[in-house]
């Protein structure tokens, strides 16, 4: 697992705390990023293996984040789960963003885990079939 | 009427006498036996039909009328003859008798009805001979006129005899008499009535008079009529005779009485009713439509309907026209018209046809209500209940968000991934993780209950398998009812066909159940079943609680409702069950609850089979 690195994104400093040590602690290579901008900014720099990010950003949205990265050949294939707060009613914007999964805040913390270990898994196999 | 018999067998003569005598007793029969008897009769006494057997002792009737010839007597002669003689009988009546009746068991009986005939025969050519052939046929003519007539018809003569009647005033006839206040009243003098008698009116002024009159009918209901009365006058101008007859316009009057009903109604209701030709053109305009749309009848009589509909909107009322014309009807169609000032206005609109006797669409009619205040009512509401709705969203997304730091906040620590935690600083930490869950569970109860109630929860259909959603809830329910101790068991059917359901929201649904029944159940199992019943899958909670009394049973799905006094009461906002029956009612299925007090309860929900397929 050690060698997995994942961008975690939240302008909630408290959120994005608490969710970098569990991950960490799960035994990922953490990255963070506050904003939109900056977290698009960062798959481009650095690649990441998956991208955890808030839907309700500064700059630019979850999803709006997710749609550049889908529609970047050199990207798409990064697995992307959104932390929405429910209001923005979710899953109707799964397909229009081309979002992976998501959870729902607040989120049940084994919950998150097994979404990002089985979207890892996934992107192995397919990986290892091209 | 006198009848002369010459029938020489004396039985025969008796039996016809007596049988004339008993069904026909204006009838004087005379009896001969004899020809010569009969003819010496027939000089000296006026006859008016004979009778008379064919074979006579001194010949045959044939003699009989030769007789009559002779002495210039021309009366009806009816020949009476034997079975087997009809030859005979024609060639009497080529000879001049006016019928004939074969002698058999039953010919008494045909006597009256022969007897009657020739009589007519016999009055009717003597009436042509009286009056000539084309005077008769041009009395006839008249006579067949007046007896058409559906309505009664009398002559009368000056002093109130009938001089004729017509066949409908004859069939109406009630009583008898030669006077028309005998025969029409059953008076014994000339009427002294509330209303002039149309005979004295028209002796009085000489002239032809009319008037209506109303009756109460034989079934009791109003009968109205129209009487004349015309003078027929000498030729000094003198009345000689007066015609009377009675028009029933009773269905005409009933229908101009309706007719003025409605008239009124249509004038005095608040609805705008305006009536409008093929054309467009507006024909008919009630009060209501005064005073919702400031014209007055005379301004707006002629005028294009369109005239009281903005521009924008005229497309709209065309629309209405055409659907008229091709035969159908709307209702509650809602547009703008226009009031005086060029004020456009929300109305409610009903179109449908005019039509004449025949069915043929003559025009529209247009039925409008002004529903202004109820559009800006609705409009309101719609206002309020979405600021309520953005509000509710605004909240629940900014409580989320602190939520969601304490809740992994608190984890983080709890699960030692920040050191080792003593007994009781676990235990603490396990108070605020609950409370944090239950604060969660809270905002989402409110947060989906405020969609349902905005009709803006999304539902995803899809083809699923409920078997799969009943094993999930088993085992993330798990840890909560084993925290009570209670059993908790799964009865689910083999092979449930798949559903089309949202699965997020039946899986909410069914945790809440097994939640409720968890909160209420101290001692005893829970069971989750599933199984087909017909075109349904029914998913069912047991538990064995303390149930619920049936006062309540009608007040549990409703929003806000906790069961119990305040002690009874659990963790939550009431909403669990309404929000439950949403969801359930969205799939076109049902949830219920069965229970006895004291022993337990079982809530089921259904989802149809052929959900999302139709």
């Amino acid at each position: 697992m050690g060698n997995f690195r994942v961008l975690v994104v939240d302008d909630e400093i408290d959120i994005l705390k608490a969710v970098v040590l569990r991950l960490q602690k799960a035994g990922y290579e953490v990255l963070t990023a506050a904003d939109g901008k900056a977290a698009l900014q960062c798959v481009k720099d650095t690649k990441p293996d998956l991208l955890l990010i808030d839907f309700c950003l500064p700059l630019m949205t979850g999803g709006e984040v997710c749609l550049m990265i889908k529609s970047d050949e050199t990207l798409k294939h990064i697995p992307v789960i959104i932390m929405s707060a429910g209001a923005d009613n979710i899953q109707a914007k799964i397909s229009l963003y081309f979002i992976d999964d998501y959870v729902v805040k607040p989120f049940e913390h084994a919950v998150l885990l097994e979404k990002i270990k089985v979207l890892l898994e996934e992107k192995v196999k397919g990986l290892s079939y091209e | 009427m006198k009848i002369l018999l010459i029938e020489d067998n004396e039985d025969h003569a008796v039996m016809t006498k007596r049988f004339l005598n008993s069904t026909c007793p204006d009838y004087q029969l005379h009896h001969v036996a004899a020809i010569d008897d009969g003819l010496n009769e027939l000089t000296q006494n006026e006859y008016h039909v004979v009778i008379c057997d064919y074979r006579l002792p001194q010949g045959t009737a044939s003699d009989v009328l030769t007789g009559m010839k002779k002495k210039g007597i021309h009366i009806p002669l009816v020949v009476v003859t034997s079975t087997g003689d009809q030859k005979i009988a024609v060639q009497l009546m080529k000879e001049g008798a006016y019928d004939y009746v074969v002698k058999d068991q039953s010919y008494i009986e045909v006597l009256p009805l022969v007897i009657a005939r020739s009589l007519e025969r016999f009055l009717i050519q003597r009436e042509k001979d009286l009056l000539g052939e084309e005077v008769f046929s041009q009395k006839l003519f008249l006579e067949n006129i007046i007896n058409s007539l559906g309505y009664p018809l009398y002559v009368v003569n000056q002093d109130f005899t009938i001089a004729l009647l017509n066949n409908t005033a004859l069939a109406q006839l009630r009583y008898s008499g030669e006077h028309c206040y005998e025969v029409l009243y059953h008076r014994a003098a000339p009427c002294q009535c509330d209303y002039p008698c149309v005979l004295q009116e028209v002796l009085r002024t000489h002239e032809t008079i009319s008037f209506e009159y109303s009756q109460v009918l034989s079934d009791g209901t109003m009968g109205y009529f129209e009487v004349y009365g015309v003078p027929i006058a000498n030729k000094d101008g003198s009345v000689r005779q007066i015609i009377e007859y009675h028009v029933d316009i009773t269905s005409s009057k009933r229908y101009e009485e309706s007719l003025n009903r409605l008239a009124s109604i249509v004038e005095h209701s608040d609805d705008a009713i305006v009536g409008v030709t093929l054309k467009g053109a507006i024909e008919t305009w009630n009060r209501g439509a005064t005073r919702m749309l400031g014209f007055s009848e005379l301004q707006m009589t002629g005028k294009p309907v369109e005239s009281i509909v903005p521009l924008n909107m005229r497309d709209d009322v065309n629309l209405l026209c055409e659907r008229v014309k091709q035969g159908g009807a709307v209702e509650n169609f809602e547009t703008l018209f226009m009031r005086k000032g060029e004020e456009a206005f929300h109305v409610s609109v009903a179109a449908s046809p005019v039509v004449d006797a025949h069915e043929k669409i003559r025009g529209v009619a247009f039925i409008i209500r002004d529903i202004t205040e109820r559009v800006q009512a609705e409009r309101k509401l719609k206002e309020s209940m979405e600021t309520k709705a953005r509000f509710t969203s605004m909240v629940s997304h900014e409580l989320r968000t602190p939520l969601t730091a304490m809740r992994e906040s608190i984890s983080v620590v709890l699960d030692e991934l920040t050191g080792p935690l003593n007994v009781e600083q676990k235990d603490f930490l396990l108070t605020a993780q609950r409370n944090v869950d239950r604060l969660a569970r809270l905002i989402n109860d409110v947060l989906d209950f405020q969609k349902l109630e905005a009709g803006r929860m999304a539902f995803s259909l899809q083809e699923n398998d409920i078997s799969s959603v009943v094993n999930e809830v088993y085992s993330f329910m798990r840890p909560q009812v084993d925290e009570k101790k209670l059993d908790f068991q799964l009865r689910l059917a083999d092979n449930l066909p798949r559903l089309t359901f949202d699965k997020d929201r039946i899986t909410q649904v069914l945790a809440n159940l097994v939640s409720n029944a968890a909160k209420f159940t101290e001692r005893g199992s829970i069971t989750i079943g599933a199984r087909q019943d017909k075109d349904m899958v029914v998913v069912s909670v047991t538990d064995t609680g303390k149930g619920i009394k049936p006062e309540d049973m009608g007040r549990l799905f409703q929003s806000f409702e906790q069961l119990g006094s305040m002690q009874d009461r659990k963790a939550g906002t009431g909403l669990g069950l309404a929000i439950s029956k949403e969801i359930i009612e969205h799939h076109k299925g049902g949830i219920w609850v069965e229970s006895e007090w004291g022993k337990g309860a079982t809530f089921s929900f259904s989802l149809p089979l052929l959900n999302g397929k139709q």
